[in-house]
């Protein structure tokens, strides 16, 4: 998965943190555009949590929110970590090398998760306060997951990939919690500043591709 | 990275459906204007940069839709804005006699310090007035916010409209911010502070009970 952007949205639809990383069609947005995609998504997702309760009614079985564990999602793979030798700058938590080793449960139940066209999938993380991380991955969802009789399934594969992108925001937003809450001089729902967070960010993409 | 601005500051328009809401937003950020009418879909948003106390900040409106079909997800065009620009027409009454509609609604939607200014747009057509200028300014005053009248065709008005609800905000911010560090300060000599609702005391009694003062 090419992550392209990163966005984060605040909980009233601003965008307080965006980061392209190829030289691709978001490069070619300016700041006053990418405010307008953010908020754009933002009105998007709420009409779309206003559409799923309908739709909800119409299913009978129960949904499972449920996101599986994805072991190291966006984290050097431990190979690397030992060549390295820099223990200090690893990511992850004190709990270990990852920042989470369970299963979570979705907090963005109505919203929108993921938004797939000919040229780009969206995905998005809401957090219980309302934030959401986006990413905007180049990669279109074709890539057919090849099941053990030899079926192509769709489904399994745009399901996988939620899955990934899922336990990736749910880590952004783990050095969100970490480099931008923990900054004295950050101003909520304002803009991030923090170099410190943009580093990890970009460490982490570059350990997705 | 978003490091070439430090603020973004979310302004709202709102009032009935033609009283020129996009027309104004239009003037203050394209400075052009448009005699011709559409209705706007959902919400139109619009960034302007200006410089305030040497701070970069982003002013970015949303210009909601004044027509009722369009107004479906309206709590979340209200919260977290910063301030609200209620639009009403010099030229037609009802929109006026809408605004206490619209005051209702930021009442319910919006956070209870957000703040207000009424706009009374269309000002150039005085031979078609209908609202007077005191009415709207006594208005205003018994709902305690400023009022402005407008025009977006001859553009008076306009820019200081936005400005003024931009410095209002760089200042309200700077204003709880301080209230914040004090509330900080405060804890540590105890009881000196009166007003620290919301902060927590993590300094605690000294154990040694002989030091006074913070440093």
């Amino acid at each position: 998965m090419a992550i392209e952007t990163i966005l984060i949205i605040n909980k009233s639809g601003g965008l307080i943190y965006h980061r392209n990383f190829s030289e691709s069609f978001a490069s070619k947005l300016n700041s006053n555009d990418f405010l307008i995609i953010a908020s754009t998504i933002h009105s998007v997702f709420a009409i779309a949590s206003q559409v799923t309760p309908k739709a909800l009614q119409l299913t009978q079985n129960k949904v499972d929110y449920t996101i599986p564990y994805i072991p190291m999602v966006g984290m050097e793979s431990s190979a690397n970590q030992n060549n390295r030798g820099n223990p200090e700058m690893k990511l992850g938590s004190y709990k270990g090398p990852d920042y989470f080793r369970e299963s979570f449960v979705s907090w963005n139940k109505s919203g929108l998760r993921q938004l797939s066209t000919d040229q780009f999938t969206m995905y998005i993380y809401q957090t219980m306060t309302g934030l959401k991380f986006v990413a905007l991955s180049s990669n279109v969802l074709s890539s057919h997951h090849t099941t053990a009789n030899g079926t192509v399934d769709k489904t399994k594969s745009a399901n996988l990939a939620s899955q990934v992108a899922d336990n990736f925001l749910r880590k952004i937003y783990c050095v969100y919690s970490d480099y931008v809450m923990k900054d004295p001089f950050y101003s909520m729902e304002m803009p991030i500043k923090s170099e410190t967070f943009d580093k990890k960010v970009k460490e982490m993409v570059n350990n997705l591709l | 990275m978003n490091s070439e601005y430090d603020y973004l500051f979310k302004l709202l328009l709102i009032g009935n459906s033609g009283v020129g809401k996009s027309c104004l937003l239009l003037r203050f950020s394209d400075d052009t204007y448009s005699n011709d009418y559409i209705s706007t879909i959902g919400v139109d948003f619009k960034i302007k940069t200006v410089e305030l106390d040497g701070k970069t900040v982003k002013l970015q409106i949303w210009d909601t839709a004044g027509q009722e079909r369009f107004r479906t997800i309206t709590s979340s065009y209200y919260r977290g804005s910063h301030g609200i620009i209620i639009v009403y027409d010099i030229t037609d009454q009802d929109s006026f006699s809408g605004v206490k509609m619209w005051l209702q609604e930021i009442d319910r939607y919006a956070t209870s310090t957000v703040l207000k200014l009424l706009v009374g747009n269309k000002c150039d057509l005085t031979d078609k007035r209908v609202v007077e200028f005191d009415v709207a300014k006594e208005f205003a005053e018994a709902n305690s916010m400023p009022f402005l009248e407008t025009s977006a065709l001859d553009s008076t008005n306009v820019e200081e409209a936005f400005l003024t609800m931009a410095r209002q905000i760089k200042e309200s911010m700077a204003k709880q911010k301080l209230a914040d560090d004090s509330a900080g300060a405060g804890g540590a000599n105890g009881a000196a502070n009166k007003n620290d609702k919301g902060s927590v005391n993590l300094n605690g009694q000294s154990l040694t009970g002989s030091s006074s003062g913070c440093c």
